[in-house]
């Protein structure tokens, strides 16, 4: 099935290497409405994240004095919180601080779940039984309650935070991996390489772990939109990172108690989250239906 | 049951009316009040608080652990919310001209709810528990000046003193002098009081509910046939219930939260002026602290009148450092003046003390009230002087658990209001003070302390107060600084509600449903 899609894939094109099968993935995702609109929102929150901090007006700690609990103006374009902070800046900051956190999270358990993953599904026997159950175990426990769990005992911190999100997000990637490799190791040929004498490493590498990359895409994609939610949550809970730093989660917690004063305040970051996550889930669904008619 | 009743009193008025009509008239004010002290308890009146963790009346703390032990049991004489003291199990009493003796006559039939009645013998129990050095209770400190307690009739109790004390009398009421039945082996869990509700269930970490108690010593009170305290974790939580309904009095919330109740339905919105405030203070007992210099450069870097605007919207009094506030009119003085915020200052200062590149520290600060947001002030005001502070948002259990609030170097703590000044100083400022969290040392500072708790010279003790005050600004290893104002919002089917500047000492005998 997979290896037939990268067969359609070379059809396509015939050099589906690096840059160009990047772009040609981009340009599947605008050919439809819903994922183009995600791609777009996502690609401009990454922008935002790594240009924003550089061209917003105040820093995200600043507290302007005179200014507090402002209305929208030309000056704040969002307004001021309770503290005279400038609401806009705090947010543009705030997705630096949200994506780099939620995506380094990602990153991490990606890495871990695929290797954990993959040599799960390819040796088998006791080893997979074991990992397996340790890792239903932990799936187990709700996100929220293992995230508080964990961060009760590691004292809230950014670090804190990183272990939680590996903690909570590599058994999920790990199961998801191992599903495609039970399905791809017995392929005619994996099968061969290993009659050719290849190495271990070599077999789980170049011939399943290619095969299994466009699920781990899509399961990537999702794993960051949870995790911006985590984070957020975690900071909204007053458990995550810690104040003052500009987390759209504890910026609603901040201002939450003044919404009947400056609603800008609370409504700029709570937008911001849901505007991130609706873009990566739309961005996400579009890789899977991208993956899905490569399929057929 | 209550419809016979009913019928009962309908038939009585009936054939009485005719009789009545004529007096009836004629005093027709007196008709509605006797009617209003013979009616029985009616509506419960749920009140949502801080969970309480402890029970034992001889270590409650916070607001929500005072205000449910104050009505399971009674104070010996109590404070109204004018700061005066007034009778509440002790009817009189009188004090010797030496201001030593202090004789007590309690109310008669006063019965705890176990049905035992109510003795001299348990005040002389209950006091001597509360001083016993070998049990070491947080009031041992409040009461050893008390030499001895002693039964001198069934309902007369006289307390000797080893030195004339001015506020013996709201000592008396400190929140823990709450009346136990002589011998009570577990104060924690068997709530007999002689209080105005008794414990129907309590149900740890949910809620505490209470009954109206038919036996209770002062006529036609309490008012309420039932009250229910409900636990909440989260002041915004509290507000929310009581926008919904689910309960009547939410007390104790956030500045801003007050202001986005106002012109709420249903719901009025009440506050007063209270000594209650925040404190800022590093540990002196060690580095970097131990450095008066380091303290000094804090003073410096900090903007009082800022973080009044910012942390509680300008509602309350700028502080000067010292918990001695405008409050108390009598005592409080701005004698010493406040030197201006200068971060150049505060810098060289540091520098000085031996951080030439600043300080790094972490500021512990319970989750509650305005505190988060006054750490967060700090923090930026504070950065220009090249101090770095590290903010720690902890849940109030976890902040005052384990006595951690004690071991910190930079923390914030909440003190409530008192009714004199002389509490701060005694628990909080002395080297042997219990809960002395800056681990402040002072002789000069301590002899004050005693002069102005002890003279009966009242000119001596405002001139000690006024000291005192000078040399917290000076070198006090605090900072104070606002006081803030006491906030409360309650279900406006309700009346007789009165507030108390330490939110945990309202009570609710007088309060009844009706608009």
């Amino acid at each position: 099935m997979l290896d037939d899609h990268n067969i359609k894939l070379d059809k396509e094109n015939a050099a589906p290497l690096g840059g160009q099968r990047f772009l040609l993935v981009l340009r599947k995702l605008y050919s439809r409405p819903a994922s183009a609109l995600g791609t777009s929102i996502f690609i401009i929150f990454i922008f935002l994240a790594v240009f924003g901090p550089l061209v917003t007006p105040y820093t995200a700690t600043e507290q302007i004095s005179n200014a507090a609990l402002q209305s929208p103006s030309a000056d704040h374009w969002f307004g001021t919180d309770n503290l005279g902070r400038d609401v806009f800046s705090r947010v543009i900051v705030g997705a630096r601080e949200i994506l780099l956190l939620a995506g380094l999270g990602t990153l991490l358990s990606v890495i871990f779940g695929t290797s954990l993953g993959l040599l799960s599904g390819y040796r088998g026997g006791w080893f997979d039984e074991t990992l397996m159950r340790f890792f239903d175990s932990l799936l187990a426990l709700p996100a929220m309650l293992l995230a508080l769990l964990l961060l009760g005992t590691l004292g809230p911190s950014t670090n804190s935070i990183l272990i939680v999100l590996v903690v909570v997000y590599t058994p999920i990637v790990a199961r998801v991996t191992r599903s495609v490799v039970l399905d791809v190791k017995n392929k005619a040929y994996v099968e061969a390489a290993r009659l050719q004498g290849e190495s271990t490493s070599r077999i789980i590498f170049g011939e399943i772990l290619p095969p299994v990359l466009p699920t781990l895409a899509v399961e990537s994609a999702l794993r960051f939109s949870y995790a911006i939610f985590l984070v957020a949550a975690l900071g909204f809970l007053g458990i995550g990172v810690q104040p003052p730093n500009p987390n759209w989660g504890l910026m609603v917690k901040e201002t939450r108690n003044f919404v009947s004063q400056s609603p800008w305040a609370l409504y700029s970051p709570v937008i911001a989250i849901s505007i991130t996550i609706i873009g990566v889930n739309l961005m996400a669904d579009g890789l899977k239906q991208l993956l899905e008619s490569g399929d057929r | 049951m209550e419809r016979i009743d009913y019928r009962f009193k309908k038939a009585w008025i009936f054939i009485l009316l005719p009789l009545l009509l004529v007096p009836a008239i004629l005093t027709a004010g007196c008709a509605g009040s006797t009617s209003d002290t013979d009616s029985a308890p009616e509506g419960v009146f749920k009140v949502a608080m801080q969970p309480i963790v402890q029970t034992d009346p001889a270590f409650i703390a916070s607001d929500s652990e005072v205000l449910v032990a104050n009505h399971v049991y009674d104070y010996l004489v109590d404070i109204d919310p004018n700061n005066i003291i007034i009778p509440r199990l002790a009817q009189e009493w009188t004090v010797s001209d030496d201001g030593l003796t202090y004789t007590f006559t309690l109310a008669e039939g006063v019965t705890f709810h176990d049905g035992s009645p109510f003795s001299a013998q348990d005040v002389v129990w209950t006091y001597n528990r509360l001083r016993d050095p070998d049990l070491g209770l947080p009031t041992q400190d409040l009461y050893s000046n008390i030499t001895e307690v002693q039964v001198t009739d069934d309902l007369e109790v006289t307390f000797t003193l080893e030195n004339p004390n001015p506020f013996f009398l709201y000592d008396l009421s400190d929140n823990h002098a709450l009346m136990l039945k002589a011998g009570t082996e577990d104060a924690s869990t068997n709530f007999n009081g002689t209080g105005s509700f008794k414990v129907t269930q309590y149900l740890a970490e949910d809620r505490i509910i209470m009954e109206a108690n038919p036996e209770y010593f002062i006529d036609g009170q309490p008012k309420l046939a039932g009250l229910e305290v409900i636990f909440f974790n989260d002041e915004a939580a509290a507000v929310d219930a009581l926008r919904g309904g689910q309960v009547d009095l939410a007390l104790r919330m956030s500045t801003e939260l007050f202001i986005s109740l106002q012109n709420a339905p249903n719901i009025v919105t009440t506050n007063i002026p209270t000594n209650g405030f925040d404190l800022v203070r590093l540990r002196s007992d060690r580095a970097p602290g131990d450095d008066p210099r380091v303290i000094q450069a804090l003073k410096l870097a900090t903007d009082r009148e800022a973080i009044l605007q910012l942390v509680q919207q300008g509602y309350g009094a700028v502080g000067r450092d010292s918990p001695i506030g405008p409050l108390y009119t009598a005592y409080y003085s701005e004698e010493t003046a406040m030197p201006e915020r200068d971060v150049e200052a505060a810098r060289q200062l540091l520098s000085d003390a031996g951080y030439p590149e600043g300080l790094k520290m972490d500021l512990h600060v319970p989750d509650s009230g305005g505190r988060p947001n006054l750490a967060v002030v700090l923090k930026e005001q504070w950065v220009d002087a090249g101090i770095d502070v590290n903010v720690v948002v902890e849940p109030e259990s976890v902040y005052y658990g384990d006595d951690g609030w004690l071991e910190v170097d930079l923390g914030i703590t909440g003190w409530g209001s008192r009714p004199y000044p002389q509490f701060y100083p005694d628990v909080m400022l002395r080297c042997d003070a219990i809960w002395n969290e800056s681990h402040f040392c002072d002789q000069e500072f301590d002899s004050l302390a005693s002069l102005a708790g002890s003279t009966l010279d009242e000119a001596e003790r405002v001139e000690a107060y006024r000291e005192m005050q000078r040399i917290l600004i000076e070198r006090g290893p605090v900072i104070v600084p606002y006081f803030f104002a006491q906030y409360a919002a309650i279900n406006d089917g309700f009346q007789g509600f009165e507030l108390k500047a330490f939110a945990g000492r309202t009570d609710f005998r007088q309060l009844s449903p009706g608009q």
